[in-house]
């Protein structure tokens, strides 16, 4: 059909090469030799006055990490990554610890402005009428800048680079640290572990609802440089924090590895809300250059009656491999998990779940809603899994696809494993390609194909969008739209 | 001025002639209702007006106010005022109805060159032409004709034509699946649009929609062609003796 | 992929050394002795399939399959007509052409091939040796994947096996079973194969039984593999019951090909069985063709029960089908592992896909996974997966109108399998079906 055509050709036309963020800031930086070996791992930790406990946690990551092997279950195909030959530890000159947004480079205030992320409080303010957000921005290796962090230690809560934390708040970094995602727990986090350069941290004191959203912005400015950020978020009993990641890159030939690991603790019925809006550069029209995008994200419903919510909009990077997980240890506790995985071009995307019931009478929920185009690959990859123990376990699945155009593919592969009698698990899959008759009927209405698209591949994710904090939701709409339909942006 | 000239339509995917030689036209103004048996051509035509993609014309030509239409996206069309109010709505899942009417308006707003309506503006003229079709506001909140019944889903077209104020407004078998309150308010919803700006071309295979919107000609449609051509009492009398000395003939 | 030959298992080091002794007395010529050699050489590289290989993430054969038995060759237990229709419980009944094998050895005076019109049948042993080679290069291009080590071991392996043929446009009204049955004192390998061919436009309805002898050992391992070939526009009922006594191993592969518009019925039994894997690939070679795959799997004790589908739609304009149901009991394990490949060229697939279990006991397990690998963007595909207890409320209300809870546990569990058994169209298939479960039904514990 003529119409299909159409909508593919428009598709094709899509031009990732307009990623709006892929402008490079120049700026002087101190970088650690090229390379990974033990002095590598020294001298991140010395670049950063560590503690000697935590050069040793990461030496002992790092041997663990020698060991392993590259996992290589997901659908995504890359040249084998020469570990050696990247930068693991990159940071402005000028970035030694400043202590107010006066001493932060202007180049750098300047390149967040163009991000769309003020930094300077009184423009959040400004800018944003009624809602605030505090913003941590992680540039290469360093955090530049926490905003609202003395209104924040006001309600008690912790707020703060992870390097910060690692030296004002040992005690939890120690109690906390690699208590969710251990060391060796898989490839990349044990790389991570070794060579995290920073990140963000917060903590929630017992019976506080953290007073406005926290968000990090994480950059990647440097060539040939890893990011390898860690963020931990502690929320004590009955305390509530909604926290919010954003990141982009420059437009580069060569693919940059970004290998993070996050952390979340909700103790008894605490509520976290972890959202995430990817937006990596996702290589060029090609398929040269892009982020890989290899990240453990994983949540622990330690308490009775703890929440964990993940929602991701992933709409860059060259190769995503993520699975934001819940591990439901409490009693009653609930894990969530909202997802958008936007491909095209050739970007490649395995990303999914896991909801590991362990408690009593738990439950969760996946919405998982993948659009492919181009020559993408887009791959919901989930596991549910009830122990022998957790009875009562509940969980709803629904992972949906949508193809647009007949070059890409879009594959399911969910995991169920009910190990009780009491399980109640109801998954369920669909893939159908964007229909012709609703786009021929909103063109006769006067939308653009672009238009169209972008409204029917909207009302398809809206259960997720919807899942986003208020303040994202039309940023991200419009987010989607770009990454759909080049032609438009 | 609607001119369709010796219109020959196909499918785009196989080599069946559907529209074989069709010539009409309907001054702003007029009201014309295009009757005929199943299967005659009357959907098709009223897709091929739209720009469907399954549809090839394969000669002919399609004037809209002077200007040829059939090489236009069907949004284009709709920018020049053309609006098809289809027989089966489509159900747009997720898309909230007064979205998908926003978009749409100040889309068609855009592209005439008029200014976009701002949101309370908007509001305010929805929530007017909505009153008047008897369309409770909270529907429209919910995503575009998702489980709307018949007469519903009819009612929101109307509104939407009445919102993107076009000036060929082709209804295609509108009265089909109404009861006759429902087909009172419809048929209303169209007169109040009546204008001398507007050329309307209401298709039906039943007389009944065409007492309550009264065509200034009829025209029979059999076998891809304009078999006869009428005033309004072609009409009755064909709900007298049906549509069968237009068929069996050679095309 | 090559799993990197680490130490062999006692299983893997006999079923490989067994081979030196009884190849010279395997069925078949030149040919066959060559794919036989290859075959053995691919198990004895693969092993046996374990749990780091993904597809037999949830069955680990290696692990499972420790004690290794002595391969059944020329096999001489005595076995009578009696037996037989004691052995046969409710399949004595179903009315139709049989032909029997035990313990992997055509038994021509337990078979009956009269009424068998239109439908020609023969021992694949017989025509192995008769044929020489004919035949024999065909198998040794057998279909199927080439690293999977169970189908090695079959074509390794195979003593016989039914050869069936329906000519072009023939309808065949009478159920053909195959009988493939254990017995004696002594648990045995088995390996068969059987070949099956319906002509074009051709009707048949096939039912291969899985049974063993009362008063055998409870022991055996039975490795069988069933090729199928569907003519166009051909029409197909193919039923396997495997129902034993619970302790018994049972390793199946189908090798489904489809003709343009063919319909393909499959159903699967499984109950009582200690080790079970029962793998379809389906393959379509023509536009428009029908598959309609399902099953009922029924496990108590510590039995584990997996079945493995892979749908490849390679054409365009196919439709998939599949549903199958679970009731586990005890500490039974389920596997439910349900791939759909759909590729660039195959547009306009629909495949659906819904498995279910019901959990009996809080020590049952089941995992589930349903696959969608999709390259074309004009489908339809979906699948369901679900794993429930019985519904209390159900349960409560049947109570309440003075049914005892055995009865109302059965009434509900018999309403959730028949969905699964209503998908078997031959109505005589469909009783035995519903007779084996309901006996299974009928030994549920509290």
């Amino acid at each position: 059909m003529a119409a299909v055509e159409a909508t593919v050709e428009q598709v094709k036309k899509i031009d990732v090469d307009q990623y709006k963020y892929g402008f490079e800031t120049e700026i002087e930086s101190v970088k650690a030799p090229k390379g990974l070996d033990e002095d590598t791992v020294r001298y991140i930790s010395a670049q950063k006055n560590e503690p000697a406990w935590m050069l040793e946690w990461r030496l002992d990551a790092f041997q663990r990490w020698k060991t392993m092997t590259e996992p290589t279950w997901a659908k995504v195909h890359h040249p084998k990554i020469d570990f050696q030959d990247q930068y693991y530890y990159s940071a402005p000159k000028k970035a030694a610890g400043p202590k107010s947004l006066d001493e932060i480079d202007p180049v750098i205030l300047e390149t967040y402005k163009k991000l769309g992320i003020p930094l300077k409080e009184q423009e959040i303010l400004a800018g944003v009428q009624g809602s605030r957000v505090a913003v941590d921005a992680v540039f290469d290796s360093v955090s530049v800048v926490t905003t609202f962090k003395e209104e924040l230690k006001k309600a008690g809560v912790i707020f703060c680079s992870f390097s910060e934390a690692v030296r004002e708040h040992p005690e939890l970094i120690r109690k906390y640290l690699g208590s969710v995602v251990p060391q060796s727990d898989n490839y990349y986090a044990a790389l991570n572990s070794a060579v995290f350069s920073d990140g963000s941290f917060v903590y929630i004191p017992p019976a506080t609802r953290c007073p406005m959203e926290l968000s990090t912005y994480f950059r990647i400015n440097e060539k040939n440089t890893g990011q390898f950020e860690r963020t931990l978020i502690i929320a004590d009993r009955g305390a509530y924090v909604s926290y919010l990641e954003g990141c982009t890159a420059p437009m580069r030939d060569e693919n940059q590895l970004h290998a993070a690991v996050v952390e979340l603790v909700a103790l008894d019925e605490a509520e976290i809300k972890y959202s995430t809006v990817q937006n990596w550069y996702p290589g060029d029209k090609n398929g040269r250059g892009g982020i890989y995008n290899f990240v453990t994200k994983r949540g622990d419903c330690r308490g009775h009656h703890s929440k964990i919510s993940w929602t991701q909009v992933e709409t860059g990077s060259a190769i995503t491999w993520k699975y934001p997980s819940c591990i439901l240890r409490g009693d009653h506790s609930r894990g969530e998990f909202y997802s958008i995985a936007v491909s095209n071009g050739y970007q490649q995307v395995d990303s999914g779940t896991k909801m590991i019931h362990l408690g009593k009478n738990t439950s969760s929920r996946i919405i998982s809603k993948g659009i492919a185009a181009g020559f993408s690959q887009n791959t919901y990859r989930g596991l549910v899994s009830a122990h022998r123990k957790a009875t009562g376990a509940r969980n709803f699945t629904a992972c949906d696809s949508l193809l647009i155009g007949d070059k890409c593919g879009a594959h399911t592969v969910p995991y169920i494993e009910a190990k009780n009698s009491s399980a109640h698990f109801e998954h369920e899959a669909t893939t159908s390609k964007i229909s012709e008759d609703i786009l021929f009927y909103c063109r006769q209405r006067g939308l653009s194909q672009e238009e169209a698209v972008a409204l029917v591949v909207n009302g398809f994710v809206r259960d997720v969008l919807q899942q986003l904090p208020m303040e994202f939701m039309a940023e991200t709409q419009k987010l989607i739209g770009i990454s759909l339909e080049g032609s438009v942006g | 001025m609607l001119e369709i000239k010796n219109l020959h339509v196909k499918l785009a995917d196989e080599d069946k002639a559907i529209i074989k030689g069709l010539t009409l036209t309907v001054p702003k103004g007029e009201v014309h209702a295009i009757m005929g048996p199943n299967g005659s051509g009357k959907s098709t035509l009223a897709y091929v007006l739209a720009g469907r993609a399954d549809y090839e014309v394969t000669d002919g030509d399609i004037i809209w106010n002077g200007e040829s239409i059939i090489e236009m996206e069907p949004d284009e069309r709709a920018a020049k005022g053309v609006f098809l109010a289809f027989q089966y709505p489509m159900e747009i899942p997720g898309v909230a109805g007064l979205t998908f009417l926003r978009t749409a308006t100040n889309s068609v707003r855009k592209k005439r060159g008029q200014t976009e309506l701002t949101t309370p503006e908007f509001l305010k003229v929805v929530k007017d032409r909505a009153s008047k079709l008897n369309i409770d506001f909270d529907m429209l909140k919910r995503p575009v004709n998702v489980g709307f019944s018949g007469g519903e889903k009819k009612r929101s077209e109307i509104l939407q034509m009445a919102m993107l104020e076009p000036s060929l407004c082709v209804l295609d078998e509108t009265d089909s699946g109404l009861d006759i309150d429902a087909l009172k308010v419809v048929s209303d919803g169209v007169n109040a649009l009546r204008s001398p700006d507007r050329a309307m071309l209401v298709i039906t295979h039943y007389q009944r929609l065409l007492n309550h919107i009264v065509p200034d000609k009829v025209h029979v449609l059999a076998e891809g062609r304009i078999q006869k051509t009428g005033g309004k009492e072609l009409a009755l009398e064909l709900e007298q003796s049906g549509y069968a000395e237009f068929q069996g003939k050679a095309a | 992929m090559m799993n990197v030959a680490v130490m062999k298992t006692k299983f893997e080091q006999s079923l490989t050394e067994q081979f030196n002794h009884v190849s010279a007395r395997l069925p078949g010529g030149a040919a066959v002795g060559v794919a036989r050699t290859a075959a053995l050489g691919r198990f004895s590289a693969l092993g046996l399939p374990n749990r780091r290989i993904e597809e037999w993430k949830y069955t680990d054969l290696r692990n499972a399959l420790k004690e290794p038995l002595a391969v059944a060759v020329d096999d001489d237990t005595k076995v009578t007509v009696a037996d037989l229709i004691v052995a046969l419980g409710p399949l004595a009944h179903l009315e139709g052409p049989r032909i029997v094998f035990v313990n992997g050895g055509w038994r021509r005076e337990l078979s009956n091939l009269e009424g068998a019109e239109g439908i020609e049948v023969a021992a694949l042993g017989a025509t192995l040796t008769a044929a020489q080679d004919k035949i024999g290069e065909a198998l040794a291009g057998t279909t199927g994947p080439d690293n999977d080590a169970v189908l090695a071991l079959n074509t390794a392996y195979m003593t016989d096996g039914a050869v069936v043929r329906v000519g072009d446009g023939i309808e065949v009204g009478k159920p053909l079973l195959l009988v493939f049955m254990r017995a004696g004192s002594e648990g045995r390998f088995v390996a068969t194969r059987n070949v099956v061919s319906i002509g074009k436009g051709a009707a048949a309805t096939i039912v291969e039984a899985f049974i063993g002898l009362p008063g055998s050992t409870a022991e055996g391992q039975h490795n069988s593999a069933t090729e199928i070939h569907v003519g166009d526009n051909a029409r197909v009922t193919h039923v396997k019951i495997a129902a034993d006594t619970g302790k018994a191993t049972h390793l199946s592969n189908w090798m489904v090909g489809l003709g343009a518009e063919a319909v393909y019925r499959g159903f699967q039994l499984n109950q009582g069985l200690g080790l079970a894997r029962n793998q379809i690939f389906a393959t379509y070679h023509g536009e428009g063709a029908k598959l309609d795959l399902s099953g009922l799997f029924l496990g108590r004790g510590a039995e584990h029960i997996d079945t493995t589908l892979v749908v490849d739609h390679a054409v365009p304009r196919c439709e998939s089908r599949e549903l199958y149901k679970g009731v586990l009991d005890g500490e039974a394990r389920g596997i439910f592992q349900g791939k759909v490949i759909v590729r660039p060229d195959a547009q306009k697939t629909d495949g659906k896909q819904m498995a279910q279990v019901l959990m009996l006991s809080p020590d049952a397990e089941f995992d589930s996974k349903p696959e969608l690998e999709i390259y074309a963007d004009d489908v339809v595909c979906g699948h369901g997966s679900t794993a429930a207890e019985l519904d209390t409320d159900l349960l409560f209300y049947l109570r309440a109108r003075g049914i005892p809870l055995d009865t109302a546990r059965s009434m509900l569990i018999e309403s959730f399998v028949g969905e699964a058994l209503d998908r078997i169209e031959h109505e005589g298939v469909r009783e035995v079906v519903l007779d084996f479960a309901r006996g299974w039904l009928s030994k549920l514990g509290r």
